[in-house]
């Protein structure tokens, strides 16, 4: 697979472009960038939703990243590292966000703990034309349960959404994502279980 | 429905990675770097500065392990004799043992 980063640094390696960054060479330090783009979007957005709160920590996170370039030693790979701080700020918002909806917004109003809008059924199946072929429907059954998953997702407690977002979404094992997260492999296990059968009860909870 | 399939279905459902921010992230995050304060921001450094910069960061580990080394020759000097006999580097290299007629005998020379 081509990286985006290749486009400016044909296959030189992390510790290549990360000892040139380290001596100053910005145009390094662009190309890790472009090269982790992806990776650290797949996690805040994965966590935040898309919007400037996630662009913020992903700016942040390429921040931490340049200030710690004398500190950062290669004992994790790049990626994970990036990951790492990428989650903790991710958090770090998610808990400054709850905090502040528990603070401003009273209950019922319509946002989600996380600020998203709750999942409300739409139209619908009900809306559907009679006549719509079987296709259209099972796609737009399918939709509702994903828009379904994407609401309880949202409303998951933050450690139990990041080994989702790490695990099911982003595709990491569990020992990176337990890397990622400084938590022993058990610990991402036991909270990816609870995650899923929480998921797994709001979608029951929505058939019902 | 037995766990692992319920599993499937419900990672099946969940929202893709996102493949990236908004386009000109990259150009996003340099230009904060450019606002940095002078003191957190890196000055390029030419040709030979590159190297010093690769030796400076190397340092540490290299002082560490001269240290160790320094630690462990000490050590081992004192607990094979007393320092009168000479020490094990010039027995190793099989100097003769430096006393204080030796001495007098090449300033006599």
């Amino acid at each position: 697979m081509v990286r985006p980063a290749d486009r400016h640094e044909p296959g030189a390696p992390d510790e290549v472009l990360l000892a040139r960054a380290r001596a100053g060479d910005e145009r390094a330090f662009a190309a890790i960038v472009a090269r982790y783009e992806a990776r650290v979007a797949a996690t805040a957005i994965g966590m935040l939703g898309p919007g400037d709160e996630a662009e913020d920590v992903g700016q942040e996170t390429f921040i931490r990243l340049y200030r710690s370039l004398d500190r950062f030693r290669g004992d994790a790979s790049l990626a994970t590292y990036l990951t790492r701080i990428a989650m903790n700020l991710s958090l770090t918002a998610l808990r400054r966000r709850r905090s502040w909806f528990a603070r401003f917004v009273p209950a019922g109003t319509g946002r989600g703990m996380h600020g998203s809008v709750e999942h409300r059924p739409g139209p619908g199946v009900e809306a559907m034309p009679a006549g719509a072929s079987g296709n259209a429907l099972e796609s737009l059954l399918r939709e509702e349960r994903r828009e379904r998953v994407r609401a309880a997702l949202e409303g998951l407690k933050p450690e139990h959404r990041a080994v989702v977002v790490l695990r099911w979404i982003e595709g990491l094992s569990t020992r990176e994502a337990a890397d990622a997260l400084g938590v022993p492999e058990g610990t991402v296990m036991s909270r990816l279980s609870r995650a899923m059968d929480r998921l797994g009860t709001a979608l029951e909870d929505d058939d019902a | 429905m037995p766990d692992e399939e319920r599993w499937d279905e419900i990672r099946d459902l969940l929202p893709e990675p996102a493949s990236g921010f908004e386009p000109g992230f990259p150009g996003r995050v340099m230009a904060r770097v450019a606002a940095l304060p002078g003191s957190a921001r890196r000055s390029e450094r030419p040709g030979g500065e590159l190297l010093y910069a690769h030796l400076r960061h190397a340092f540490p580990r290299l002082a560490a392990a001269c240290l160790v080394g320094v630690a462990a020759l000490s050590l081992f000097s004192l607990l094979s004799g007393s320092g009168l006999h000479g020490s094990p580097l010039e027995a190793l290299l099989g100097l003769p043992e430096t006393t204080l007629e030796s001495v007098l005998l090449l300033a006599a020379a």
